[in-house]
């Protein structure tokens, strides 16, 4: 009778065992070149998607491809550092800091110290009125 | 020795009387045995107390065995649900990070998220 229980946890053991069992590891894929036209067609499908949903993003996307292509491989590091803060940003912060960028670019070094300045002594509502005031054309 | 009184008359003993009656007697024989005799007494009744005990172990173990099945029950679960195993969860199919990351490459300027790593836009956020 004592080997009723140690049965019955046996039975249960047993039947919870798949769930600790670690799914084998996929096999690492190859380079890109090495990859199969099937492979690629689907990594490239989400940028596929977002191509031929919007014609008017089509230029935008070309034009940061290229620029993309410009960059250094310490370049392409830092940037997708910067990518991993953008995705944790709020879509009020992505707007403040969209146009904090465009407007800072077209600043000359001692214009971009004055601009800094400026938004350190700045209240939220007024900040809220510079970002409004300076909205990024579309590109 | 005793406190064992006969009763004068059959008939008018009260319960408590005739109760008293009895145990008096009862301690009055059970003095007069051996030590000998009390010792086998006494295994006798253990004895004859075992068979009943027998039952109440089996209680024991099959609290272990289920204690056990609702330990594991919890653990798989736990796993589980680390594991985003839980059946019946629905599998994001447009939620693919990788995927997002691929088109937000080049969904912002480039040079927007160069700046973003930079401390001066750091700086600019969190004042």
């Amino acid at each position: 009778m004592k080997l009723i229980p140690c049965g019955f946890v046996l039975v249960v053991a047993l039947a919870a065992g798949p769930a600790f069992a670690t799914p084998p590891a996929p096999a690492p894929l190859p380079a890109w070149d090495q990859l199969s036209p099937a492979q690629r067609d689907l990594v490239i499908a989400p940028l596929r998607d977002r191509w031929n949903a919007d014609p008017q993003v089509r230029a935008r996307l070309f034009q940061h491809a290229q620029r993309w292509q410009q960059l250094t491989p310490e370049q392409r590091a830092r940037m997708r550092h910067g990518m991993g803060k953008w995705e944790h940003m709020d879509p009020q912060q992505r707007e403040t800091m969209r146009a904090l960028f465009h407007k800072m670019r077209d600043l000359t070094p001692g214009q971009r110290t004055a601009l800094r300045e400026q938004w350190r002594k700045m209240t939220p509502e007024q900040r809220r009125a510079w970002v409004d005031g300076n909205r990024p054309p579309a590109d | 020795m005793s406190d064992y009184k006969r009763p004068p008359r059959a008939g008018v003993v009260s319960d408590d009387d005739f109760d008293r009656a009895l145990r008096a007697r009862h301690r009055d024989a059970a003095a007069s045995l051996s030590p000998r005799v009390q010792a086998q007494l006494q295994q006798r009744l253990r004895a004859l107390r075992m068979p009943a005990a027998l039952p109440r172990q089996r209680h024991p173990a099959w609290g272990l065995a289920l204690a056990c099945s609702l330990a594991l029950v919890v653990v798989v679960g736990i796993h589980r649900r680390a594991t985003g195993d839980l059946p019946g969860t629905p599998v994001a199919a447009t939620s693919n990070p990788d995927a997002n990351e691929l088109v937000a490459t080049l969904d912002e300027a480039p040079d927007l998220y160069l700046w973003l790593a930079s401390d001066d836009a750091n700086n600019m956020l969190s004042e």
